[in-house]
């Protein structure tokens, strides 16, 4: 694969690559203003707090190393986002019972923590990020087995009558984007399968 | 994976629940890798289901009233609650059993079916009013932990009170006139309470009170059926059950559309009614016969004589009753008014005795059994057809896991008819018992039950992880019975919220899987059963089986 998200990391830590960093936030940016709207950050607040999160990955990517460990860069960016949205609580004060429960709850923040809300969004994003990808580069009669079938779960013989192909067919084009899909989903370090 | 095994896309049919070829079912019959990729295909599905589709991260919200929507498969994260149980789905919202990862406590999600944008004001009014809910701490209401959107969807957390409803609690059955008025006088201070604080409930029927498990009364969906369109059960027009219903909702024009404190009154009294007539106070046979008779006020309060009632509270009962919401009593007063006739009427009738049965969910519990001769179809394809223990007759075990000692269980199998069966409990003290099932030819399912059609057992202590198997064949000799199990060996534990099933020499987890779940929690217990269905397999022609946590009455998860 000479695209991975591995490189898109690697691109976005070198500084100058435009193209990258825009990819990267379009990826991420969505994740991030869901994920702190979550915390009970109001909607306004939000657009600050990612914006903060944004100006510190620039410098924290440039000591983060790759590997092929699963999870490894959802869990760092959570951190960095935690940390971020900490400290915009302490800064902001005890204004707000939701921050305030949030500035005592976690004072310091481990290496392995994580949390259950932040991992669904995440892979919700990048499984978003992935089929979208998927969907754009694939015929619509394509698409329209996988979708119908796998995503929807409609009877393969209705779509096989709808598209014009034959039921067998739905299930190879079906098989087909699952594998691509899957592969992508590999590149993000986010295996398809949770098991 | 041989060269003989087939390409993904030939699994695929029956990882998605379609009949797949005869060749490619022969082949997974024989082959384990297979097996091994058709369920590794399943989970990749239900993952791209469960995270894809309509539940994205960016998506603008849409305002879609009242689409139907699927119900969300158990380990589904809303927000921090993880969905472990589906407890059924309203006209207008599903209701599912989850848990809060964080405060691990029992709760109640209700996520109303009716997306809506930003900006909406009916989800505005919505959230106040149950913000407003979360405000209100009495022991009487089922309490409101939180409000939120889930993917644009209105939801609300409350705590999770097992119990009955007063409609499957008494349906059938008499109450003594003391229990009722207690029991009334009890709901009466909790409206008093709400109404203090400014909330109306605006539908109180028997099938709104709970009874918790120190067998007192719990009022609940405070509130909210003035919201019915986002939480509530369309019952009737205008919301609200017909044959409870006040006469001033159903009357002509000019009156507002909900019930006022004056409506929870009548509410009570129609409740009270109902406790003591054993009928609603407009009962028909139709809906549109009870409207008919709501706005006549037309009661029978002679049903009231007929059953013995005293005079005194057959006063009250007919003042909560009048037809004029001014004319009734206010909640506080009906309360004091249900607590001074109970108070004098004991000194009199000492001997009457109350009914304090404590009451627990009644769980069903059906574990199906293969009845053909027929080569058993390939797993993918019979996965959904297993029904699970059930409550009520029809929701699934995982909604009553961990089953609690009085719990009442009944145990079903189908089977064949000349077939035998025998039934054996291992309970968590590892202790073997052989129960012999009963025939129950109901309708057209020839099965197995036990204890009897219709009738239940208790769940009695130890408490630990519990299996039940159903083995078809010859009864054997007890020696050889005992040989199959681990005698003495106490069933390892399993998580709160799962449990496992044998189903054709398979093992499975049962419940949310991966999230709540390590492997290590539950797979002693897996392995003890599979064992046991090995050596079981030695006698009888089939054996299926269920294993599942048993907690003490009074722990919490």
């Amino acid at each position: 694969m000479p695209d991975t998200r591995v490189s898109l990391i690697e691109r976005v830590r070198n500084q100058d690559d435009s193209v990258a960093w825009a990819e990267f936030f379009a990826i991420y940016r969505p994740l991030l203003v869901a994920y702190v709207r979550h915390r009970g950050v109001s909607e306004h607040d939000a657009a600050d707090v990612v914006q903060e999160v944004f100006s510190r990955l620039v410098p924290a990517l440039a000591n983060f190393q790759f590997d092929q460990q699963r999870g490894r860069f959802r869990s760092w960016l959570w951190r960095v986002t935690h940390n971020a949205l900490a400290d915009w609580g302490r800064r902001r004060g005890t204004r707000d019972r939701a921050e305030r429960a949030w500035v005592d709850q976690r004072p310091v923040v481990e290496e392995s923590e994580s949390d259950v809300a932040w991992d669904e969004l995440y892979r919700r994003r990048i499984l978003e990020v992935v089929t979208e990808r998927v969907r754009a580069t694939t015929q619509p009669v394509t698409w329209a087995c996988f979708e119908g079938r796998i995503l929807a779960g409609r009877p393969a013989a209705q779509i096989a009558a709808e598209t014009g192909v034959s039921v067998n067919a739905v299930y190879v084009n079906a098989s087909r984007l699952l594998s691509r899909i899957r592969e992508e989903c590999e590149s993000f370090q986010e295996p398809l399968s949770v098991s | 994976m041989n060269p003989a095994c087939p390409p993904d896309d030939q699994l695929l049919a029956l990882a998605t629940d379609e009949p797949g070829s005869d060749a490619v079912c022969e082949h997974i019959d024989q082959c384990a890798d297979c097996r091994m990729r058709v369920k590794l295909l399943r989970g990749e599905i239900a993952e791209l289901r469960s995270l894809s589709g309509p539940h994205t991260v960016s998506l603008p919200k849409t305002v879609i009233a009242g689409s139907p929507t699927a119900s969300l498969p158990s380990g589904t994260a809303i927000d921090r609650y993880h969905i472990v149980g589906d407890l059924g789905s309203g006209g207008q919202a599903d209701v599912y059993r989850v848990i809060d990862p964080e405060l691990h406590r029992d709760l109640v999600l209700k996520l109303s079916h009716r997306q809506s944008a930003e900006g909406d004001q009916f989800r505005d009014a919505l959230l106040a009013e149950a913000r407003l809910l979360a405000g209100l701490d009495h022991p009487g209401l089922v309490r409101v932990f939180n409000v939120g959107l889930y993917e644009g969807r209105p939801y609300l957390v409350l705590d999770h009170v097992p119990g009955r409803n007063l409609e499957q609690t008494f349906t059938g059955k008499s109450t003594s006139v003391r229990e009722a008025a207690r029991l009334i006088a009890e709901v009466a201070r909790v409206v008093a309470y709400a109404h203090r604080h400014g909330v109306v409930h605006g539908d109180i029927t028997p099938r709104n009170i709970l009874i918790d498990s120190q067998n007192h009364p719990r009022l609940i969906d405070f509130g909210l059926s003035k919201f019915e369109n986002a939480w509530g059960e369309s019952r009737g027009p205008r919301g609200g059950t017909p044959e409870f219903l006040p006469p001033e909702i159903v009357a002509d024009a000019g009156l507002p559309p909900n019930s006022g404190p004056a409506g929870d009154v009548f509410g009570l009294g129609a409740t009270l009614y109902w406790l003591l007539a054993g009928q609603p106070p407009f009962a028909a046979s139709t809906a549109l016969g009870a409207i008919a008779r709501a706005r006549r006020c037309d009661i029978d309060f002679d049903a009231l004589k007929r059953s013995g009632v005293p005079a005194r509270v057959e006063r009250i009962c007919r003042q909560a009753l009048a037809a004029h919401p001014h004319d009734r009593p206010t909640a506080e007063a009906l309360a004091d008014a249900l607590e001074r006739a109970s108070r004098s009427w004991i000194t009199r009738r000492r001997a009457f005795g109350g009914l304090a049965t404590i009451l627990a969910i009644v769980a069903l519990f059906s574990i199906w059994s293969e009845i053909t001769e027929q080569p058993p179809p390939p797993p993918a394809s019979v996965v959904h057809s297993i029904p699970k223990l059930t409550i009520d007759g029809t929701r699934n075990i995982s909604n009553v896991v961990p089953l609690r000692t009085g719990d009442r269980i009944a145990v079903s199998c189908n089977i064949s008819q000349g077939e035998q069966a025998i039934m054996v409990w291992f309970n968590a003290a590892g202790q073997l018992k052989q129960f012999s099932p009963v025939r129950d030819v109901a309708a057209n399912i020839d099965r197995m039950v036990y204890p009897a059609p219709h009738e239940e057992i208790p769940l009695t202590a130890p408490e630990g992880t519990d299996m039940i198997f159903f083995c078809r064949g010859q009864p054997i000799s007890e020696s050889d019975l005992n040989a199959c199990f681990p005698v003495g060996d106490p069933p390892p534990p399993l998580p709160a919220h799962n449990y496992l099933e044998l189903l054709r020499g398979e093992v499975t987890l049962q419940g949310p899987h991966d999230k709540l779940a390590s492997r290590s929690e539950f797979n002693p217990a897996e392995t003890m059963m599979k064992n046991i269905n090995r050596s079981l397999m030695k006698h009888f022609q089939s054996v299926t089986g269920i294993a599942f946590p048993h907690r003490r009455a009074d722990e919490s998860d």
